[in-house]
């Protein structure tokens, strides 16, 4: 009965775990947010005047990372890099491990994987504060979280629902 | 084994993911609706350094003052104003005249440079750029595209035909009601280099020389430019 029961959560973990991965390919190219610019009274004289500086702008979280590298900002780049995908795709490689019976987090990889995953969700912090700044624009500016963001929590979720069902196969 | 098997599950997973939000992304676009009026302006366009003839484009070694034209159903619907010396010209949906300053009401339309279209998407727009001299416009070049291949947006339409001076033009297409409501514009950047047709000179254009009839429609274009502009001088005094 526990080995069917044992049996029955794993195909549920290994599931869920390809569902967050194919998730987290998706949030990597799906538009995370769009920015629409404003300027309060004057929002339709400048697109009228200025279109292109008032256009709507959408951001995925590869584009966002490659427009901060070739901005300038190679540093901001490299932690979000970091955190967002060399973090997520190593935890998703323990899990994957453990999920066909090879137990990784004994490992040097799997140590720093466990040291570091409560910086995993940096991203969610990351991605928080950006959309807490550009909401603090003025003149109306409007932040649409789009499916991307979407995506990405489905991933964080099923990653963590996974990790709970294949906790007892660790432990 | 096992560890190979964990890396290529995580990394086709993620890949797989990656390449459906991309062709999400793609078929999610909106098209060209035949049902749908649409906004068209020219953006800009890049010429090539040198006339199809190898030669400068001026004698003087100076840029050509390049003016584009968008044609529809043989009906010219926009002209650009003209971008002196330049080989890359950037041009605004709005441009104010001297004359609309001299008025004391303007409506924001008014300055619009934009050509409106409801078409099928088989039906060409026609694009053409010239070099405007003080008597002639010569032909540096003029491509047709069918409706069907612009998509709201930015549409940048690539030539690589060495007897064309032409090598990209920009045209921003937004439906109609985009503008009137006064919704930003759509983000998406389209880069079109299939179903492009370059168009040959007219017969009667002479491509490296004078050209009488054209020089004849820019006096008289100037002629009623000067003309309306004292006849609103005085009519205000």
């Amino acid at each position: 009965m526990s080995l069917e029961l044992k049996g029955s959560s794993l195909s549920m973990a290994r599931f869920s775990l390809a569902v967050a991965c194919f998730c987290f390919g998706l949030a990597l190219g799906l538009p995370v947010f769009s920015l629409t610019p404003g300027v309060g009274e004057l929002t339709g004289w400048l697109r009228l005047l200025k279109p292109d500086q008032m256009a709507t702008t959408t951001q995925s979280l590869l584009g966002g990372i490659r427009l901060l590298w070739v901005d300038g900002n190679p540093f901001l780049a490299c932690i979000l890099i970091t955190f967002c995908l060399i973090l997520p795709i190593s935890k998703f490689l323990i899990l994957w491990g453990e999920a066909y019976g090879m137990p990784l987090s004994g490992s040097i990889w799997g140590r720093f994987c466990r040291a570091t995953a409560p910086y995993a969700m940096v991203e969610v912090f990351v991605l928080a504060l950006l959309v807490m700044v550009v909401k603090g624009l003025p003149g109306g500016s409007l932040i649409v979280i789009q499916t991307g963001a979407w995506c990405f929590t489905g991933s964080v979720l099923l990653s963590l629902f996974a990790a709970q069902l294949l906790k007892p196969r660790r432990d | 084994m096992k560890l190979l098997t964990a890396i290529l599950t995580t990394i086709i997973l993620i890949v797989g993911g990656f390449l459906a939000s991309r062709l999400l992304i793609e078929k999610m676009a909106p098209k060209w609706e035949p049902n749908e009026t649409y906004a068209i302006w020219i953006e800009g366009t890049e010429v090539s350094p040198t006339n199809p003839q190898g030669n400068q484009w001026h004698q003087d070694g100076t840029a050509p003052n390049l003016v584009a034209t968008l044609t529809w159903r043989n009906n010219m619907l926009l002209e650009t104003p003209e971008a002196s010396n330049a080989l890359i010209a950037k041009w605004e949906r709005t441009s104010i005249k001297l004359q609309d300053l001299m008025k004391t009401e303007v409506a924001p339309n008014a300055l619009e440079k934009v050509a409106r279209v409801h078409a099928e998407p088989s039906e060409l727009l026609a694009l053409e750029v010239r070099d405007r001299g003080i008597l002639s416009a010569k032909w540096i070049g003029a491509v047709t595209v069918p409706c069907g291949k612009l998509k709201p947006g930015q549409n940048t339409l690539l030539i690589n035909d060495p007897k064309c001076g032409l090598r990209s033009i920009t045209l921003q297409v937004v439906p109609s009601g985009t503008l009137e409501k006064g919704h930003p514009l759509p983000e998406r950047i389209n880069q079109i280099t299939n179903g492009i047709t370059v168009m040959t000179p007219p017969p009667a254009e002479d491509t490296t020389g004078f050209n009488s009839s054209t020089a004849g429609k820019v006096i008289q274009q100037g002629v009623k430019a000067i003309s309306d502009f004292l006849g609103k001088s005085s009519t205000n005094n």
